[in-house]
């Protein structure tokens, strides 16, 4: 099967994030991203633009559904999503503009993930008892950033909604 | 990933199954995250959700992300994304047209956040902008089918144009803001 060429792939991905594909297409589509790299970047990238422009809504000329009220909330709170994850994380803005958003997550579990994820267990017991641990007992900075920023990020979020 | 990109040297000295070191989770989370954020964000139309499922993917990377060659960091992680999304689907019995029924949810959680346009609001200009520089026709399109949400064919019945004339100028128009708008948005490639 020939898949299309590039600027088709984005209109492609564009229409099946607006849900403007038919039935078939759509399903066609949502197999397409379980192994097609460009589909799944495509799909991703459309979801980004979709999501600027609808949180830049203009205010006057255009009547607004209640559909539509509920849809730009639904895209207004992805990118809230992504906006949070600015707020309460560290946003570095590299050298060439792109804001890079660093998200910490679950950031407990990432730890806790971190210090506990081993080798196979019977390789592990084969191994010299003698051994050092597998896992490293130094926590990454990074993750202790998460973690320390996601305890605060309730007192952040009541200051932000006063 | 290949000794040289950052396995943990005393794994490989002792011969024992090694594992990305913090700093290559770290660089491959903050170029990535983004993008596969957005690409759940698309298979689940939850951002909650997705949040949820992008921390199962890294955490995936955490375990095995050892095995999978650097140059292919980015096609993998959108592939335990789709997995983990397609896993959640069927636990939740999702239908792609469930939006419908989290739009209610998301707008109730939306207004809780009065500080979202705020932090965006260095964007907003940029997107006024581009769209003020779009042909009337093109920019008719995108304001009705993006902010007062009709469907494609809606818009076509009410200007008395082909449903494909409407299709046209939708894809123009996103193609002149996408390039308009990348530094915005954040290129997918470096």
């Amino acid at each position: 099967m020939t898949h299309a060429q590039p600027e088709d792939l984005t209109w492609l991905a564009q229409r099946y994030v607006l849900g403007e594909l038919d039935a078939a297409a759509h399903e066609a589509f949502d197999a397409r991203l379980a192994d097609d790299e460009e589909a799944a970047a495509a799909m991703a990238s459309a979801v980004q633009l979709l999501a600027t422009l609808t949180t830049s809504a203009p205010t006057s000329g255009i009547t607004t559904s209640s559909r539509n009220d509920a849809a730009l909330a639904g895209w207004g709170l992805a990118v809230g999503i992504l906006a949070t994850a600015a707020a309460l994380s560290a946003v570095w803005l590299i050298p060439s503009g792109r804001r890079v958003l660093n998200v910490p997550g679950d950031a407990a579990d990432l730890v806790a993930m971190w210090a506990d994820t081993s080798p196979d267990a019977s390789a592990a017991m084969e191994a010299d008892s003698d051994d050092e641990p597998h896992g490293s007992d130094e926590v990454p900075d990074w993750l202790l950033a998460a973690v320390t920023l996601e305890a605060g990020e309730s007192t952040v979020s009541q200051v932000l909604e006063n | 990933m290949r000794e040289s990109d950052g396995r943990q040297p005393e794994h490989a000295a002792a011969g024992l199954p090694q594992r990305l070191a913090p700093d290559r989770i770290e660089a491959l989370h903050e170029r990535w995250a983004p993008d596969v954020r957005a690409f759940l964000w698309g298979l689940t139309r939850n951002p909650e959700q997705a949040e949820e499922l992008l921390q199962a993917t890294f955490a995936k990377l955490v375990e095995v992300g050892h095995t999978v060659d650097e140059s292919s960091a980015r096609g993998w992680l959108f592939k335990v994304a789709h997995n983990e999304a397609m896993l959640w689907r069927r636990k939740a019995g999702i239908h792609h047209r469930a939006i419908q029924k989290i739009i209610p949810i998301l707008r109730a959680a939306d207004e809780k956040r009065p500080w979202t346009t705020l932090v965006l609001a260095e964007e907003s200009e940029q997107v006024r902008k581009a769209l003020a520089a779009l042909p009337h026709e093109q920019k008719h399109v995108v304001e009705q089918r993006i902010y007062a949400d009709k469907t494609f064919a809606v818009i076509a019945g009410e200007l008395g144009v082909p449903l494909g004339t409407v299709l046209t100028r939708m894809r123009l128009a996103l193609a002149k803001l996408e390039k308009a708008l990348r530094g915005a948005i954040g290129p997918m490639d470096e």
